[in-house]
């Protein structure tokens, strides 16, 4: 029976194992941006509501801003700045840049994160799937048309490559 | 930043229960985290001991057999809605769960947190009132069932004892002529109002037993039983040119309260409307089970 104040994080993020001394009353989001500087993640409301902290956690994705460290025990979790490989950008940020998807950019980690989700549950989705899949991230800049119209470009480019990029 | 806290983990449910027992006000019980993690961020609610749930694969199963269904109450919305027997025999939970909040609620959410925090502007406890669903909780004087209906007492108070936890979601199966109707109109992020129809017939068209629930509008989703008796004994035809009758009872039964969502009238009026629509979702459903 594991109980303690603070406890031994032993978690994977973007595929790199991390160990590290943790609260168990510290957030997701802080232990990503201030322990370990990923700072792609947003804070933006903070009661988990307009999805600028989307990350992904064994593929699901989360409120990093109102999920406990704790729940990355053993787990995958995966940010912004894993999307991208070898220097490539990954084909969701391609389409986000060649569409105009995004424009103060504030929204956009998270976006693409949900979207990771949604390209992975549903390769080939239809536009009414998109929508529904970014029912909880907001973007004050765009209008959401672009955002859309980027999500099925790559996911067209995905299906083509073979489903990986 | 949260206060220091503990994290624990019990072995079994015994143990949980014991936990709780022993640290009374000072622990709460953690699963999704969805309205608990917000309460403790900002100072609303203080605990020293969170005693984590997800621990306990008991409480994460589902089991649907014979079109009744056995739900966990640690499982996740989205294993609910990944639940092939769920989704094929109890449709309206899922349409439920898809109208309210979003992918990451769903990735963490559970209904056994909801209903024990029994937040009023909230959906599970209408659509489940309306199918008279049970809750089994266990705690130090053992393991009981208690309708959902009595189960939220008000604005976030319940029926549950302070060394209990809700284990399952009990649904008994509704019958071969069955139909429920579900609708919400949400403009925040939580639902302004909602109701949920359930009807069932006999093999002549016949309304054997209604169910009517309003929620959200005021302390806790409620039964209007005076637009039940209506809708019982009558046929399915003479119920559906009943509707708007049944939408002015309604919106005469409930009381809402007034608040940040809308005022009293408003209120009544979302409250007759949506209980119509609910009746003829429900109504429609019925003539696709073939009464």
């Amino acid at each position: 029976m594991l109980s303690q104040r603070s406890f031994a994080l032993e978690t994977l993020v973007n595929g790199r194992p991390y160990a590290l001394e943790v609260g168990a009353n510290e957030l997701l989001l802080d232990v990503l941006r201030n322990r370990l500087g990923l700072t792609a993640t947003k804070l933006s409301c903070g009661i988990e509501i307009c999805g600028a902290c989307t990350v992904l956690l064994d593929g699901r994705p989360v409120s990093a801003c109102c999920t406990l460290a704790w729940e990355a025990r053993g787990r995958h979790v995966e940010t912004a700045e894993g999307l991208a490989a070898a220097g490539r950008l990954h084909p969701l940020q391609r389409a986000f840049v060649d569409h105009f998807a995004l424009q103060c950019g504030y929204c956009t980690p998270g976006m693409l994160m949900a979207l990771r989700a949604l390209l992975d549950e549903e390769p080939q989705p239809t536009e009414q799937q998109i929508r529904e899949s970014l029912k909880g991230n907001i973007c004050r800049c765009t209008g959401y048309q672009a955002i859309i119209k980027a999500t099925l470009a790559a996911a067209e480019t995905m299906s083509s490559a073979g489903g990986r990029v | 930043m949260i206060p220091s806290l503990s994290i624990h983990t019990p072995r079994t449910l015994a143990e949980a229960v014991e936990m709780l027992d022993g640290w009374g006000p000072d622990a709460a019980l953690y699963a999704g985290g969805t309205e608990l993690v917000v309460l403790l961020k900002y100072g609303l609610a203080v605990y020293e001991h969170l005693i984590d749930l997800k621990s306990l694969p008991e409480l994460q199963s589902i089991e649907v057999e014979d079109g009744n269904a056995s739900i966990g109450a640690v499982a996740t919305y989205q294993d609910l809605l990944r639940h092939s027997g769920l989704r094929r025999q109890w449709g309206e939970l899922s349409r439920m769960i898809k109208q309210q909040g979003n992918p990451r609620v769903w990735a963490a959410g559970t209904l056994g947190g909801n209903l024990s925090f029994a937040e009023p502007h909230s959906d599970p406890a209408t659509l489940l009132i309306s199918w008279k669903a049970e809750l089994e909780c266990a705690g130090a004087a053992g393991v009981r069932r208690v309708p959902v209906e009595d189960f939220i007492h008000g604005p976030l108070q319940t029926d549950l004892g302070p060394s209990e936890v809700i284990t399952r979601i009990i649904l008994v199966r509704q019958g071969v002529r069955s139909g429920t109707g579900f609708q919400r109109l949400s403009m925040l992020e939580r639902p302004t109002a909602n109701a949920a129809v359930s009807l069932g017939t006999d093999g002549n068209g016949r309304v054997q037993r209604a169910t009517a629930v309003v929620g959200a509008v005021g302390p806790s989703a409620t039964r209007v039983t005076d637009a039940e008796e209506i809708m019982v004994d009558t046929t399915v035809n003479e119920l559906a040119e009943r509707a708007e009758h049944i939408a002015v009872v309604v919106s005469e039964s409930v009381e809402p309260l007034e608040d940040g969502h809308g005022s009293a009238d408003y209120k009544r009026h979302l409250a007759g409307e949506l209980t119509r629509r609910a009746l003829l979702e429900a109504l429609a459903k019925l003539g696709n089970s073939g009464s």
